[in-house]
């Protein structure tokens, strides 16, 4: 059971904007298509194949006995990740109809694949991988993998063990070094959710394999496959296989690849596939080009120079809100913070271009501060003449690029920022979107509403804020329990969440909050009141983070109350102290690229004492996928079922939904299953979001 | 000591000077026109734009007065050495090496401007009509090419007839290559000065056509156990966008 995804007004835009994905037709190769129970590969069975970094699949495959949603990602050119429900149509969730109803049974489940060799001459491209690995899984196998292309023809070969390897073709090598691994273990560790390391590799093995066929139609491609898994063992029963032998067509059609297929000699199944690539996906934009300097005529000194004018071209033309302005003969600086351009290079052209266009040429320099609250976080220094004169095209290889330095702002610059507003009001709406798959009640269930937010800063510094959720539409009126009949030794954190949010209308939040600078690339703040929803307290938090620095690292304490899901205001009595040390990592290996590690050690909502590890990834085009584990000193008998908390996240900038440049993302998040220990408290403002604009991650 | 200073002054002084009063010189395939100081492209085309049927796509402006590229030559060179010396002088390998050392050791070189030239961009568009700064440049203007240029792992590099619609597959297919020639990719450098790495083998052949005046340039044969090869290879591709063609 989870938590609230905040999306805008516009997703439905939708399918139309993904940018259609060219086929590359410059080769006759076979152009590769998702299996039935997602990822790259055959049939049922995986190939050594993968796609390009980015590629993300989304798939619903039929196939009688089971039904499976899946969603498959190209996280690097050498690692694939899956996702998947099972629907298993031929036994119920639980026997318990006060508790499932009629509803069929779900399992979820995650694959891995890593590439090991790339195709050449004489070598196939080979991979391993781990399908169903997280402990209780119907299909749990391992296999390695090696395909090799002959122009439109493409062969491959596998070993399978566990699912993948119930046919027992051959003996396992490995029984021949250590005869634990001539049978497989059949029991899970812990609570489920775990990966089982100790089965990896043992018991039957079979082979696998089969071929794929580019037909001269280009959207047409035929698949053969050869299985190694003899359905004695199923989770849906005993399935009858008449043959070892699959066969399946797949038609590509714009962004879908609709596929068919006849499998075990008795069964015919379906799927339709949906993809696109998170590197080129991208969005039509309408908006202005940058401002042409090539005719521009500014000001012939400062006292002409028209004021109105340039602060209404920032805003309108450049995204520029302006909060302060200092500008004398030789430099002007401009405080205020960009709301529509999400790339750096191009608002501070399009801002650098419109304050050429104005300012006399006496001003040497421009200093454009970006804040972030009221808080100076990064000047762009630019160089006025280099820049004019790369705007210009004045040499044959100049950049803008190399005509700016992104700095940290210095105390003078922070002094002399005195913005004529300093106190006001302030207001938003937001959507959120909560959701939940595979509950007993009913595979889906969700939650969305409006969450209206506001506050007044007092000055500079403080601020006094709040938001109140109310629902508007879910199907909560399903829940046949409240918490959950385990016996949990922990205090019940996060498991009340079903009480909280049975509500129509809640507070979420309303804090008192304090935040500065205190020194070169150091940034400190507090807060206290109603954190979030579940907890109240006081905390404070310092981070340290150089501008566009690969590293920082930060600290955050907090003291915090369980509030009561019986009325608005009150608390209960469970009290505790939360806080962890942090380090936030790009890690600058190509194999890496994109990525931002977060380890976060420290104390944990239960009490519980431990390290929570979030690994991000971000696509050119902006999205983020992300996931996160917490490992603690609670045993996995303690914790429950999942035996530790991970989950997933998904980012998506608003921006590559709609025409107009925009900034803000929403986040998709996908907890598999939530208890109370590694619970981190959801602090209403991070100093990480605070500073993003000064080593950008996101954007 | 104080007077070698002075002429050490005086020299700085006359360089400076030369090249202040240089302005902007430019070799224009057979012609030589100076300027007085910066011009923009569409100024410098001008006076030949319309005189013959230019190919822009295979248009290339160079820089005469730069030690960049014969700085990377010297060190691919002096890499290719250190390939040969580890073997026996007579081997095939050592020989296929010398034999690429020469080729690469008689490239024509100028350090290439990565910009589109096209007199007509350059006239509606700013972005296609940069300063050229003061200096001394080549610009080579053509006729739609009607050659490939072959280099690398070949027993016979040089021009080669352009086929319409063909593609590198057809030209490493039609020439006898050397032993130690990759055998699953070629380097494309296009007429713009890109760089492409292309499949040519059984499993990976690519169908993308060339565009007339492209090079081929087949690097030796690497695998995984050579990364050093193939950073080798990368480099000399990256040297052929300089080369001078005919």
């Amino acid at each position: 059971m989870t938590v609230v995804s905040r999306i805008a007004l516009v997703i439905c835009v939708g399918l139309s904007a993904f940018a259609a994905m060219a086929g590359s037709s410059e080769s006759l190769s076979v152009s590769h298509s998702q299996m039935v129970q997602g990822g790259t590969g055959l049939i049922q069975t995986p190939t050594a194949r993968m796609g390009p970094e980015g590629d993300f699949s989304v798939n619903y495959t039929d196939n009688n006995e089971y039904r499976f949603w899946s969603v498959s990602l190209q996280l690097f050119d050498w690692m694939e990740a899956t996702a998947r429900y099972t629907d298993v149509r031929t036994r119920l969730y639980s026997q318990v109809e006060s508790f499932s109803g009629d509803q069929t049974l779900k399992d979820k489940g995650l694959d891995v694949k890593f590439r090991l060799l790339e195709e050449s001459f004489y070598l196939p491209q080979l991979a391993v991988g781990f399908r169903d690995f997280g402990g209780t899984g119907f299909f749990e196998s391992e296999y390695v993998s090696a395909s090799k292309a002959w122009g439109p023809v493409d062969f491959h070969l596998g070993l399978g063990w566990g699912y993948l390897g119930t046919h027992d073709d051959i003996t396992n090598p490995f029984c021949k070094l250590k005869d634990s691994f001539c049978s497989r273990p059949v029991d899970y560790s812990g609570r489920g959710g775990k990966v089982d390391y100790n089965q990896f590799f043992k018991g039957p093995m079979a082979v696998f394999g089969g071929i794929e066929y580019q037909t001269p139609w280009e959207p047409l491609r035929l698949k053969l496959e050869y299985e190694g898994n003899n359905y004695q063992y199923d989770r849906a029963g005993e399935l009858e296989q008449d043959s070892r032998w699959n066969l399946g067509a797949v038609y590509r059609w714009n962004n879908f690849d609709l596929s068919l297929n006849y499998q075990r000699g008795n069964t015919i199944g379906f799927g339709i596939s949906y993809r696109f690539n998170m590197n080129t996906f991208s969005q039509v934009k309408v908006d202005r080009p940058p401002r042409s300097l090539m005719q521009s005529e500014p000001a012939a000194d400062i006292d002409t120079l028209d004021r109105t004018r340039l602060y209404q071209d920032l805003f309108r033309q450049g995204s520029f809100i302006l909060s302060d302005t200092d500008i004398n003969e030789q430099s002007a600086t401009f405080y205020g913070h960009q709301i529509a351009y999400r790339n750096p290079k191009e608002a501070i052209e399009r801002v650098g271009r419109i304050l050429a266009s104005e300012l006399p040429e006496s001003v040497k320099t421009y200093q454009v501060v970006e804040n972030s609250g009221k808080i100076p976080m990064l000047n762009t220094v630019i160089d006025a003449d280099a820049f004019k004169a790369a705007a210009r095209y004045e040499g044959l290889e100049s950049k803008l690029e190399d005509t700016y330095l992104r700095v940290t702002p210095d105390d003078q610059l922070v002094e002399g920022y005195e913005p004529a507003r300093q106190s006001g009001a302030f207001f938003s709406t937001d959507i959120f979107w909560t959701q939940t798959f595979g509950s007993p009640e009913d595979f889906y269930l969700y939650q969305g509403g409006l969450i209206f937010g506001g506050g007044y800063s007092i000055d500079r510094k403080w601020t006094v804020s709040g938001s109140i959720r109310a629902t508007v539409l879910d199907n909560f009126d399903k829940f046949t329990y409240k918490v959950d009949k385990e016996d949990s030794t922990l205090p019940r954190v996060r498991t009340y969440v079903r009480e909280y949010v049975d509500r129509s209308v809640g507070i979420d939040t309303g804090f008192v909050h304090w935040a500065d600078r205190i020194d070169d690339d150091w940034y400190l703040q507090a807060y206290g009141g109603y954190l979030e929803t579940m907890f109240g307290g006081v905390g404070g938090e310092v981070l340290y983070r150089p501008v566009d620095s690969n590293l920082a690292f930060g600290v955050d304490l907090n003291f915090v109350q369980q509030r009561s899901y019986e009325n608005v205001l009150g608390f209960f009595d469970y009290k505790t102290f939360t806080g962890h040390a942090s380090v936030y990592w790009k890690p600058q290996w190509s194999a890496l690229k994109g990525t931002q590690i977060s380890v976060s050690a420290g104390q944990f909502l239960a009490k519980d004492k431990g390290v929570n590890i979030d690994f991000a990834k971000r696509f050119d085009s902006g999205i983020v996928v992300g996931a996160y584990a917490a490992f603690t000193n609670v045993s996995a008998d303690e914790y429950g079922e999942g035996s530790f908390t991970k989950g997933f996240y998904l980012s998506i900038p608003f921006d590559l939904f709609v025409v107009k440049p925009a900034k803000g993302r929403g986040r998709f998040p996908w907890v598999p299953i939530s208890r109370d220990g590694g619970q981190m408290l959801n602090r209403p403002i991070r100093l990480m979001d605070m500073t993003e604009v000064r080593a950008p991650f996101y954007d | 000591m104080k007077k070698v200073t002075m002429t050490l002054c005086m020299a700085s002084l006359a360089m400076l000077s030369s090249s202040v009063l240089a302005g902007v010189r430019v070799q224009l395939n057979q012609q030589a026109y100076q300027y007085a100081g910066p011009v923009r492209m569409e100024q410098l085309l001008a006076p030949v734009a319309q005189q013959q049927n230019w190919y822009w796509p295979a248009s290339a402006l160079y820089v005469i007065d730069s030690e960049q590229p014969e700085a990377l030559r010297n060190e691919i060179l002096q890499e290719l050495d250190q390939l040969v010396i580890e073997l026996a002088p007579q081997s095939e390998k050592a020989v296929s090496l010398r034999m690429l050392r020469q080729q690469i050791e008689s490239w024509h070189l100028a350090r290439r401007v990565k910009i589109n030239i096209h007199y007509d961009r350059a006239r509606l568009d700013p972005k296609h009509n940069p300063m050229v700064t003061d200096g001394d440049y080549l610009l080579k203007l053509s006729e739609r090419p009607a050659q490939i240029y072959l280099s690398g792992q070949v027993f016979e590099p040089g021009a080669y007839e352009f086929q319409p619609a063909s593609v590198p597959f057809n030209y490493t297919e039609g020439v006898k290559t050397r032993f130690d020639a990759e055998t699953d990719y070629v380097f494309v450098i296009e007429p713009s000065g890109a760089i492409n790495k292309v499949g040519i083998a059984y499993w990976n052949r690519e169908w993308q056509p060339l565009i007339p005046g492209s090079q081929i340039f087949v690097p030796i044969s690497s695998s995984l156990f050579s990364p050093s090869t193939q950073v080798l290879n990368q480099k000399i591709a990256e040297l052929a966008v300089h080369r001078v063609l005919p």
